[in-house]
Parts: structure tokens; sequence; C-alpha cells
């Protein structure tokens, strides 16, 4: 059991980048809780923030707990259902600004390689993201904490969204945005 | 340098220089030709008895060009340069606001050149002015699969667009014709409140240009009202033309933008409002300047007020 829960922990941080709403994830068995997981960004400027994710999502994973380094994780985001704590910063996050939804209304992760972590039920996910048309790498920490039959991987990381073109506003929005993802899998 | 520093010298300061040399060129130019009437006859007007002659309203066109320049180096100093497309692509036009700064220059030299040569042919040179403002439409409608769903939209857009060139263009030209050339610059800033709102609202980078076309308005009113002080006037309100272009692509670029429903009202406004000011004005063109731009002046915040309400001042104030 714990290194099947390494192994889960290992192939959920993969979709740290994408994990949201309504959607409907299956590795090998494990279906995941889409009520209870959730991707979120959080935007920072000098003086302030703004939280923000993704509604809708499609992912799909395979996982072998004999090898649980094999596993993969694919995930898409739908990009049109962006949401923000603001109605107007929603419509201006949706422009070319910034996010472009209309040109590319897909964001996808696709994990390369999977790490096991210092600790059980920790792991490190590397794989590449891709957004605005552009694909760059990324790579993550995740843990799992594990409740009866619900295993709940949560991850935090940053990226630089410069690196994907999305430029505008630099100096008054940060190039850095923190993304937090929480994951409930079924087991 | 920060993005403020950016916005304020790409579209602020440069393009007021640019359209206020050019501006300044028009006057010179006019000065010149002036100089050389026997009758000394003021050849800005185009109903001056001597304005049939091309030459002395050629300078028009220089203010007019000027100005597309000024929105010119606001485009590429912001959009241009540092794109990562390639080099045709990027000055074509990524995006499709972006596109029409083409037919926008094509548009003001049409008319510009067209008030300068052949003043009282009018019908001629609006027809064509708007086969180029359907072309702006067209350049400016954003298009392709993912836009599949505003389809809809096109066709009555796109008679909005060249209806709002058009009707603006021929309102700010009559201004002129009824001694407002002085002051019909100020009736085109008017004009761009509304879309500057608009797009300012949703999407940044054409709230720039639209902020880049006021700076290069005020550059070149600025110089006109200085020359007028001197007792000269200039051609230069000819700027009005490819800024009339601005005032619908931009309220077109924003409508197809948002993701937010504004009463039409607002779009009627954004698209219309010198013609609204030219229509109000009409009852009293032959009065003194000192009411009717009075009454203008009223009638544009008034309106702009109401815009400004339903967009800004009853939502949150909260600064994203």
């Amino acid at each position: 059991m714990r290194s099947f829960v390494k192994s889960l922990a290992v192939f959920a941080v993969a979709g740290l980048s994408a994990v949201a709403g309504n959607s409907v994830a299956k590795a090998d068995g494990l279906q995941l809780d889409s009520a209870n997981s959730k991707i979120e960004f959080v935007g920072t400027k000098p003086g302030g923030s703004h939280d923000g994710g993704f509604k809708d999502f499609t992912a799909s994973a395979t996982i072998d707990p004999a090898n649980p380094l094999s596993g993969t994780l694919s995930i898409e985001i739908d990009s049109t259902s962006l949401w923000s704590d603001h109605p107007k910063l929603t419509n201006h996050l949706k422009n070319p600004d910034f996010f472009d939804v209309r040109k590319f209304p897909k964001i996808s992760f696709k994990s390369t390689e999977m790490m096991p972590g210092e600790s059980a039920g920790a792991g490190m996910v590397k794989g590449e993201m891709t957004m605005l048309g552009k694909t760059n790498e990324v790579e993550f920490p995740v843990t799992c904490a594990v409740d009866g039959t619900t295993c709940t991987l949560t991850g935090e990381f940053k990226i630089d969204r410069t690196k994907w073109g999305m430029n505008y506003g630099q100096g008054k929005v940060d190039n850095d945005v923190s993304i937090k993802a929480t994951l409930a899998f079924k087991m | 340098m920060s993005l403020t520093s950016q916005v304020v010298a790409s579209c602020l300061i440069i393009p007021a220089l640019i359209a206020g040399i050019f501006a300044w060129a028009t006057g010179w130019f006019a000065r010149r030709v002036r100089s050389k009437n026997s009758d000394g006859s003021d050849p800005a007007r185009p109903n001056d008895a001597k304005a049939s002659n091309g030459l002395e309203t050629a300078g028009g066109v220089i203010a007019a060009i000027g100005w597309c320049m000024a929105m010119m180096a606001a485009m590429g100093m912001r959009q241009w340069v540092g794109s990562e497309t390639g080099l045709v692509e990027t000055i074509v036009g990524v995006e499709s606001w972006q596109r029409t700064i083409w037919p926008m220059i094509l548009f003001g030299i049409v008319l510009s050149i067209g008030a300068a040569t052949q003043p009282d042919r009018g019908a001629s040179r609006y027809a064509l002015a708007g086969l180029t403002a359907a072309l702006a439409a067209f350049m400016t409608l954003p298009s392709g699969e993912n836009w599949s769903d505003q389809l809809p939209l096109h066709r009555s857009w796109s008679g909005l667009m060249v209806a709002s060139c058009l009707a603006n263009a021929w309102a700010l030209e009559s201004l002129v014709r009824q001694r407002g050339d002085r002051w019909c610059p100020l009736v085109l800033l008017a004009g761009f409140a509304t879309p500057a709102m608009l797009t300012a609202l949703n999407y940044a980078a054409p709230a720039e240009w639209v902020l880049a076309s006021i700076a290069a308005t005020v550059g070149a009113t600025g110089v006109i009202a200085w020359q007028a002080s001197r007792g000269a006037s200039s051609a230069a309100w000819m700027v009005v033309f490819p800024g009339c272009v601005v005032i619908a692509s931009m309220t077109m670029t924003a409508r197809f933008y948002t993701y937010e429903d504004y009463p039409r009202w607002v779009y009627s406004i954004a698209l219309f409002l010198p013609a609204m000011i030219r229509f109000i004005d009409l009852p009293i063109q032959s009065r003194s300047w000192r009411l009717r731009v009075p009454v203008a002046a009223l009638v544009a915040i008034g309106l702009m007020l109401a815009c400004a309400n339903e967009l800004i001042l009853s939502e949150p104030t909260e600064n994203w």
C-alpha cells in the first residue's frame, strides 16, 4: 500500500498545472473525484494579488503499482473555462494580453518523468506544459495524504508566464504565477 | 524601462510629437502658399475660393499622413518591436485589430487628398472612402474557426463600421466647412473617449493604441491652436479622417473581445459621437463659435459621462 500511495503521488502531481472543476480522470481503476479536485492560480502584482483557476479539463493517466516511476499523465485544460475573483479581470485574462483563449483554447500538460521523493507520499514530476502555442518543461513536487478511500494530492509551484509568451504587463503584473492543485482520487 | 514608461513614451510622447511636427509642417506649407496668393486668401478651408487649387490645401494631406505615421510609430514600438512572429506577419498584423492600420492610412489619404483637390466632389471621394472603410471592416473583424460563434455579428458590424467611418468623417469635414476647422479635432478627441473606455476594460493592447490616437490628435490640435493664436491657420484638421477609422475599428474590436454585454446605446455613442455632435450643431451652425463650442462640449461631456457611468462608475472601483 505504501508503495502504491507513493506511486500515486508521483503520477498525480503531473496534473498540477491542469486539474480542476468537472473533469474525471481514470488511472487504472483510480477515479478522480472532480468535486474535490481543483486547480487554482494566484497572480500577483506590487501591492496586490488575484485568485483564479480553470473549471473544465480532461485527463488520462496510466500507472503500474509495480513500477510507479513508469506512470504517465496527460491533462488538457479548456482555457475558456478560466475564472477569477473579479469578472472584469476574467474578461481581460481571456483576451490576447494574457491567455488568448480564442486562439489557444487548450492548455496541456504531459508528464515525461516521475521521480520519487525523500519521504513516503512525496514525489517529483517533470513534464511538458503547452500554453499559448509554446511548450516548456516544468518540474514540481507533490505530496499525498490518504484518508480512508481517498488519496488527496497537493502541489504548489510557480511558473514564469513569460516563458510561454505571456508578456503583457511586465512590471505591473509579476511574471511568476503561483499554481496550487488539489487532486482527490478514489481508491 | 517599466511598462508605464514604455506606454508614456510609445503611446503619448512620440505620437504627439510626430503628429505635432507634421501639423506644424502643414501650417508652414499653408503660409508659404498663402504668401504667394495675391489676395492673401486662406487655403486652410475647403470652402475658400482658392481651395480648389489642390496645392494650397495639400498641406492637409501632410497632416493626415503625419497623424498616421504617429499611429504607426505607436504600433511599431508596442506591437512590432520584440514580436516573436515573422517580420512580415508582424507588420501586416498578427491580431485582427492591428491590421486596421493599413486601411486607416488608405482612408485618411483618400479623404484628405479628395478634400484638398476636389472639395466640391464629395460623393465620389466618399464612395471611394466607403470602399476603404469596408476593407477596414473586413480586415478588423476577427475571423477563423475559433470565432465561428461570432459570425452572425459580422454583417451588422461591418455595416456599422462603414457607416461610422463615413458619418463621422462627413460630420467633421462639414464642421470645417462651417468655420469649425479650429475645434473639429476636439470633436474627434471626444469621439475617442468611449472606444478608449471599451477597449481599456477588455483588451489593453488596442486600448494603448486608442491612447496613441488621443495623443496624436492632442499634438496636432495643440499646433493648430498655436498657429491660430498667431493668426495663421492650416489644413491640419484633416487628421480627423484616419481618426474616424480608429474610432470605428477599436469599438468593433472591443465588441468582439469582450465577454460582457454592454448596452447598445453605449456602442452607438462609441461609433457615432462626432456625427451626433455635428447633428446637434446643425441648427446653430450659423451662430458664433462662442455658442457652438459650449453646446458641442456639453453634448460631448454628457454622452461621455453617460458611457463612463455605465461602463466604469457603476462597477466596483477595484483596480485589477
